[in-house]
């Protein structure tokens, strides 16, 4: 790289520091100066200034339009609740004796399969693709974008066995300043299943019982998960 | 429609001037105040069918009020309320767009019942100024979704470089730090050009 080229990229960081307020009080004062006093600098400096403005106009326009496009979904909704409709009602047929001993033998085969599912299925972790959009939606600025990343590789982590990883990825969520509350209670439970998957009982019952004694906990977690988990010897 | 409280002006500035939470919910009172008014007036204006639809005039009212707003051009003590003065840059906007296409349309008739002398100069003002930046904006639309996510966190969300290369590592976005710092400052310059053959 050029010295051209090096002053440029200072230029450039010096530039971003100073709109960011994260310069001392006298290298803002000599910024000032190089600001007021070098043109090539000024020019720079405005460019980037603009672009900060362009961009903080984009973070507005796009949340006006996710607020005009969940309004429009959240009036269509009411209008059609008004309309109102017809609803069939379901009649149940008539009993037999065969039928309910028919049912009670079903019912029993259900439960020795439904035992076998607790015991070799995973615990469920939310569809990839849902995630994905989620995390591409406008209503995310792009830090709670990126932080976002790191619950997406927590959950790609978990569902390619690497638990350790994914703990380690959860921890980052759990610790990130700007993601909705949802996702740091979603990974302290899905920390809880990579720690299931790794044995660490200690840490299992830790978590759960953390989660048990909180009121406000977002991560609505199925009865059949937790069913697992208990199957599982947890 | 939900009956919720009704904002005041004073109220819906206070919360766009807050930004956050506090922003999204005065944006929302914005629709619930003025959403049925605006939608009737752009709607009754014309039958045809444009590339623009009377929605995207409606948000782009909106827009030009909060950014108004944020740069403190509209003070609510000047005499126009909310409603008055989004109804202007509505009617506004409409029918500039009405006229812009039926001049590229090729026909000879002016818009019918637009008179551009009746053009409030603090409109025609937020119109022009709306038309500069949309030019800006266009340029950063076309970046490409990476770029404009290192300059989303660099000039929006001011975090520095080492910690952005950091966190595009351990997300998985980029192999490493240096590449991320290169991405960033291939794609800054081309920004910075761009805006500057605009300006």
């Amino acid at each position: 790289m050029n010295n051209n080229e090096n002053n440029k990229r200072t230029n450039a960081k010096n530039a971003e520091d100073y709109l960011a307020n994260r310069l001392s009080n006298n290298d803002t004062i000599y910024i000032e100066a190089q600001i007021n006093n070098i043109p090539i600098v000024k020019v720079e400096y405005d460019r980037m200034l603009l672009l900060k403005n362009t961009i903080q106009r984009q973070q507005t326009r796009d949340k006006i339009r996710a607020i005009h496009a969940e309004k429009m979904v959240e009036w269509k909704g009411e209008n059609s609740e008004n309309e109102g409709g017809r609803v069939t009602s379901l009649q149940p047929k008539k009993n037999n004796i065969s039928r309910i001993f028919k049912i009670g033998g079903m019912a029993a085969a259900a439960c020795a399969v439904f035992m076998i599912y607790l015991s070799v299925s995973p615990i469920s972790t939310p569809d990839a693709t849902n995630l994905s959009e989620r995390g591409n939606s406008t209503e995310l600025d792009s830090l709670q974008k990126l932080e976002f990343g790191y619950y997406l590789q927590g959950q790609k982590a978990l569902s390619e066995d690497k638990n350790q990883e994914a703990i380690v990825m959860f921890q980052k969520v759990m610790e990130a300043k700007n993601i909705r509350p949802y996702y740091k209670d979603a990974s302290l439970w899905f920390s809880a299943v990579a720690n299931a998957e790794l044995g660490n009982e200690v840490k299992v019952n830790e978590i759960l019982k953390q989660i048990d004694s909180r009121s406000d906990f977002k991560y609505e977690i199925s009865k059949v998960d937790r069913l697992k988990m208990w199957w599982k010897g947890l | 429609m939900k009956v919720s409280k009704r904002w005041s002006d004073q109220e819906i500035i206070q919360g766009i001037l807050s930004g956050g939470r506090a922003e999204e919910g005065a944006i929302g009172a914005l629709y619930d105040n003025l959403y049925s008014v605006l939608s009737r007036y752009v709607g009754n204006k014309s039958s045809k069918t444009y590339a623009k639809e009377p929605e995207d005039i409606i948000w782009e009212s909106i827009e030009a009020m909060v950014n108004n707003v944020k740069e403190g051009k509209y003070q609510p003590q000047s005499g126009t309320n909310i409603e008055a003065y989004i109804k202007m840059i509505c009617k506004n906007l409409w029918h500039k767009y009405l006229a812009s296409e039926t001049a590229r349309e090729g026909r000879q008739e002016q818009y019918v019942g637009f008179d551009f002398e009746d053009l409030d100069l603090d409109v025609s003002q937020i119109i022009a100024q709306k038309e500069t930046w949309d030019g800006y904006l266009n340029i950063f639309e076309r970046v490409g979704k990476n770029c404009k996510e290192l300059l989303n966190l660099t000039f929006a969300d001011d975090v520095p470089m080492n910690e952005l290369a950091k966190m595009m590592v351990e997300t998985g976005r980029y192999e490493n730090e240096q590449t991320v710092r290169n991405a960033k400052s291939k794609c800054l310059k081309k920004v910075l050009l761009e805006i500057g053959e605009q300006q």
